[in-house]
């Protein structure tokens, strides 16, 4: 018993040093494969392979020139503005939606949620099989429409389910307060109600930007090289027999970079979004 | 301006068998302030709403003037609100809130900023206009939502238990500030509340609401004096009536040892023996003889003193109150007598409560 | 407020139609399909065949395969980031200095698209490379992770799991932020320790979350295509073929349509049966918790 008073800093510290090991680790293991990407998209094909890796030389430049050369830029290009597209439409959708169904009292409410969200598991290989075949008949592969419009599809099922959500916590009367002032109904969700839902309008625009910005698959079957996004041209650089890395790794960079500027810019709703609403 | 008629204004909610507002008939004069209230879960707020327009009408009629608004949207009745939560837009200023309805009424920026202002400086609100309701007082912003309401110079306002998240005190101001703004301004006002007391202060009228039917409109005296059944004489009035279930005998009901006299067509009308006798705390005076009351707790008020005991009628005890001289009060344990005040009896049937005579 | 009838419809209107254009059209197209031999490459054949192409699926070893990759590859998916994922949470939850910065990076890897992510660990497993250096330095065995088809599968879903820990440690730790402190407070006073505080209150009380976090992990992991496709292409042979890279072989490299629109309904099939015992836990946890 004596001993305790003594003992008990030490124990705190001790588990506080670990706890900080502990924290150095994940945000070591978090971040070493972008540092790495970059290392080496800044290095000669020569030292790829050189372990262990010199994160301190000087870069070489020949990758990011090939690549951005190479019209790499142009697909750059369709990744944003497929995403920017896509995000307003099913943030403007989402939020319309979401607030006639938080405000709805009908049975078929639960069935109707359920069905949207089934619709989110529905894997891209089943569905992109037959929207390839239709797509094809109404000449919209490798177009902007065709593409942005399965991507919306695609997050509005999310995006309802986050808005109903965000929706559902707007008081009711504040509502009727708005239609007490004068408002119309659609008046009170224009001016009123979403102007409420701010955060979760950047929550939702936020998640729905950094999955249409990182989708593959559905791209890689529907768009060639007009409407095709930075993501299709990565399997490009994995040759038969070798894989031109520092290339590639210059193409992943450019392309992970807005996303991950735009995530810890966000970072506060990340979480919200994240877990569909379902947490402050 | 403009009086508000119920016409058997009838709310079943979906999913519900009785209707939460039962065939309301109710008429609200010009400049009238009426009080609508009951107990929590009678229909208040129910028949508030459907005035408003936020509520449907399953069937009846709602008139303010002679314009019938049953299904008339909530922006075309030219009516105000201020709800119990206060229900202000978190995302605009105060200014921006009590200037809402006017700038979607369209009115010039000038004019809407005279009006605004002219509101805030009889609420004493002026030095809050650029701040967003999180950052007010209860008492702040419930003084913004009467702002709202004052600002549009509706035909009618529409209160729903306003003061109810404010501290006591600042309740009791508020109350008399709100009675005095509403003669000051003039219009006609429906509010509702479940507090009895701020019902008997503020309104002109009281409705008094029970289980979605309406139990008596009536002054304030009136409802006192006057109350036509059981539920208002024992809603009525603070401490409540004392209502006790006595023997009719001839010429009068057995009070204790005493009769108190009654006409008989009046007992007559009971049509049994029983009747229930109504006596208010202040009108049960001290006596050799009546009821005998058992001292349980006394409540000093200084002037006067309020025994709460019990009495014994036909072998079973039951609760009374009475108001006696605060310089004399008894002790617990003591027994007094009292008989009724002479003038201020009130006798309801047992069986279905209405007022006899 | 109560929105009428009207404003309901009108605002959900171009929500449905475009699932109908987008999603039922699909599902009732992959439907028939899925009763048909039909094949871009050899025409001729293409008829209605009725249960054929589920018989056919039934019988193939490769199928079985795949889908014993899938549950394994979600599997340990999830077994790996969720209890990590909680690790972290707990880690974020203690405060130290730091904290914020641990947060934001912990964004990174999931703003990542999956498929660099996949580019990046196949450089990083290549024979010689970083994570052979890793092993070496801290005195392992070095095997060639993607190259062996006893590990290819198990690697490839341990890189999934690196990718959503955080997604798991954010979400939990915003969920523990939530948690009443009082109670966690009274539980100390009455000498609690700590990891009794974690396994009887602080975990039951977010288990309607984790059960939710659960769900999305199991629909994202059971559909990973990308990273698969990038780090093993299913190999080698085909150890590390899921039910995705399955199907999109059949639809996409021998256009077997019929055949891949019976994969694929099979594959909804599966989730479908999966999700519902997870949200079945899912609500009766959520009674536990009230
Ligand atoms: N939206 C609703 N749906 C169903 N029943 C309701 C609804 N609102 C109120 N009620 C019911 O109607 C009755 C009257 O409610 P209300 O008018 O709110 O009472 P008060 O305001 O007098 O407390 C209550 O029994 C209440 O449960
Ligand atoms: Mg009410």
């Amino acid at each position: 018993m004596a001993a305790r008073p003594s003992r008990r800093p030490v124990r705190a510290g001790l588990s506080r040093a670990v706890g900080y090991v502990l924290m150095v680790l994940v945000v070591l293991v978090a971040v070493v494969p972008l540092l790495l990407m970059l290392r080496v998209a800044l290095t000669p094909a020569a030292d790829w392979r050189s372990m262990p890796i010199d994160w301190f030389r000087a870069p070489f430049t020949g990758s990011f020139s090939q690549v951005l050369s190479d019209g790499f830029l142009g697909t750059l290009l369709n990744s944003f503005i497929i995403a920017v597209v896509t995000t307003v439409a099913v943030v403007l959708l989402s939020a319309i939606a979401g607030h006639a169904l938080a405000r709805m009292r009908s049975r078929h409410k639960e069935n109707f949620l359920f069905f949207v969200l089934g619709t989110r598991m529905g894997p891209a290989v089943v569905f992109a099989l037959p929207l390839y075949l239709l797509a094809t008949k109404v000449q919209l592969v490798d177009t902007y429409v065709g593409i942005i419009l399965v991507y919306i599809v695609y997050n509005l099922a999310f995006g309802i389910w986050m808005m109903h959500g965000f929706f559902l916590d707007v008081p009711a009367e504040v509502e009727e307060a708005g239609l007490m002032d004068g408002l119309s109904e659609w008046g009170v969700f224009w001016r009123v109600s979403l102007r409420m839902v701010v955060p979760g309008l950047i929550a939702t625009a936020t998640l729905v930007f950094i999955l249409t910005w990182n989708e593959f698959f559905y791209a890689f079957v529907l768009t060639r090289e007009d409407a095709n996004p930075f993501t299709t041209t990565i399997p490009g650089y994995f040759g038969a027999f070798q894989v031109d890395w520092g290339q590639m790794f210059a193409a992943s960079v450019l392309g992970v970079l807005p996303p991950v500027i735009f995530g810890v810019l966000v970072r506060r709703w990340l979480a919200r979004g994240l877990s569909g609403g379902l947490v402050e | 301006m403009a009086t508000v008629t119920f016409d058997r204004a009838t709310r079943v909610y979906p999913g519900s068998d009785d209707p939460a507002v039962d065939q309301l008939d109710l008429q609200v004069e010009d400049g009238e302030f009426l009080v609508l209230v009951g107990p929590s879960g009678c229909g208040k707020s129910t028949s508030l709403r459907m005035l408003a327009g936020l509520e449907e009408v399953d069937s009846g009629r709602i008139l303010i003037g002679d314009r019938d608004v049953t299904h008339a949207a909530p922006k075309d009745r030219d009516i105000a609100m201020v709800f119990q939560n206060y229900a202000l837009y978190p995302h605009m200023t105060v200014a921006d809130n009590m200037g809402f309805a006017l700038k979607i009424a369209g009115l010039p920026k000038d004019e809407i900023r005279r009006r605004v202002e002219e509101a805030a400086a009889i609420l004493d609100l002026e030095q809050f206009l650029d701040r967003k309701p999180k950052a007010l007082s209860g008492g702040q912003r419930q003084r913004v939502a009467m702002g709202r309401a004052i600002v549009r110079q509706p035909q009618v306002f529409l209160m729903d238990e306003p003061l109810s998240n404010l501290d006591a005190k600042l309740r009791v101001q508020t109350r008399t500030q709100i009675a005095q703004l509403q003669r000051r301004l003039g219009v006609t006002t429906v509010y509702v509340t479940h507090d009895q007391v701020e019902a008997m202060t503020m309104g002109d009228r009281v409705a008094v609401l029970k289980d979605g039917l309406l139990q008596q409109v009536g002054s304030p005296r009136d409802l006192y004096d006057r109350p036509r059944n059981v539920f208002v004489a024992g809603f009525i009035g603070s401490p409540a009536m004392n209502l006790l279930e006595l023997t009719a005998v001839d010429g009068g009901v057995r009070f204790g040892d005493t009769v108190h006299p009654v006409e008989r067509s009046v007992l007559g009308e009971a049509g049994q023996n029983r009747v229930t006798v109504g006596v208010r705390p202040e009108d049960l005076l001290p006596s050799e003889h009546g009821l005998p009351l058992t001292v349980g707790v006394v409540e000093e008020l200084g002037a006067d003193a309020y025994v709460y005991g019990t009495t014994t009628v036909d072998g079973e005890e039951h609760p009374m109150i009475a108001r006696v001289d605060g310089r004399r009060p008894p002790a617990k344990g003591d027994t007094l007598h009292v008989v009724p005040n002479p003038g201020h009896v009130h006798l309801f049937s047992t069986v279905d409560g209405h007022r006899l005579g | 407020m109560r929105t009428s009838k009207r404003y309901t419809t009108v605002a959900l209107l171009p929500a449905m139609l475009l699932f109908a254009v987008v999603l039922v059209f699909p599902t009732g197209y992959v439907i028939n399909l899925m009763f048909q031999r039909y094949s871009l490459t050899d025409v001729t054949g293409n008829r209605y065949v009725g249960v054929d192409n589920f018989a056919r699926l039934a019988g193939e070893d490769r199928f079985w395969t795949a889908a014993l990759n899938s549950i394994v590859f979600s599997g340990v998916s999830m077994a790996v980031s969720i209890p990590i994922g909680i690790g972290i949470a707990l880690l974020i939850r203690r405060r130290l200095r730091g904290t914020s910065v641990l947060r934001a990076l912990l964004i990174v890897p999931m703003v990542l698209a999956p498929l660099v992510v996949g580019a990046v660990f196949r450089f990083m497993f290549e024979s010689g490379g970083f994570i052979d250096w890793l092993l070496g330095f801290v005195g392992l065995d070095v095997t060639p992770f993607l190259a062996n088809p006893t590990t290819a599968l198990v690697t490839v879903a341990v890189v999934d799991a690196w990718q959503w820990v955080p997604f798991v440690a954010i979400v939990t730790a915003a969920a523990m932020e939530t948690l009443p402190r009082e109670v966690l407070e009274a539980a100390r006073l009455d000498g609690v320790n700590a990891r009794q505080e974690l396994w009887h209150f602080t975990l039951p009380m977010i288990r309607p979350l984790l059960a939710l976090v659960a769900l999305i992990r199991f629909m994202d992991s059971f559909r990973e295509f990308d990273k698969i496709f990038i780090m093993t292409n299913g190999g080698p042979g085909t150890s590390s073929e899921t039910l995705p890279i399955y199907l999109y072989r059949y639809a996409f490299q021998y256009y077997e349509m019929g055949y891949a629109a019976a994969v694929g309904f099979t594959m909804l099939v599966l989730i479908s049966v999966i999700s519902t015992v997870i949200v079945r836990w899912m609500r009766a946890s959520q009674g536990v918790a009230q």
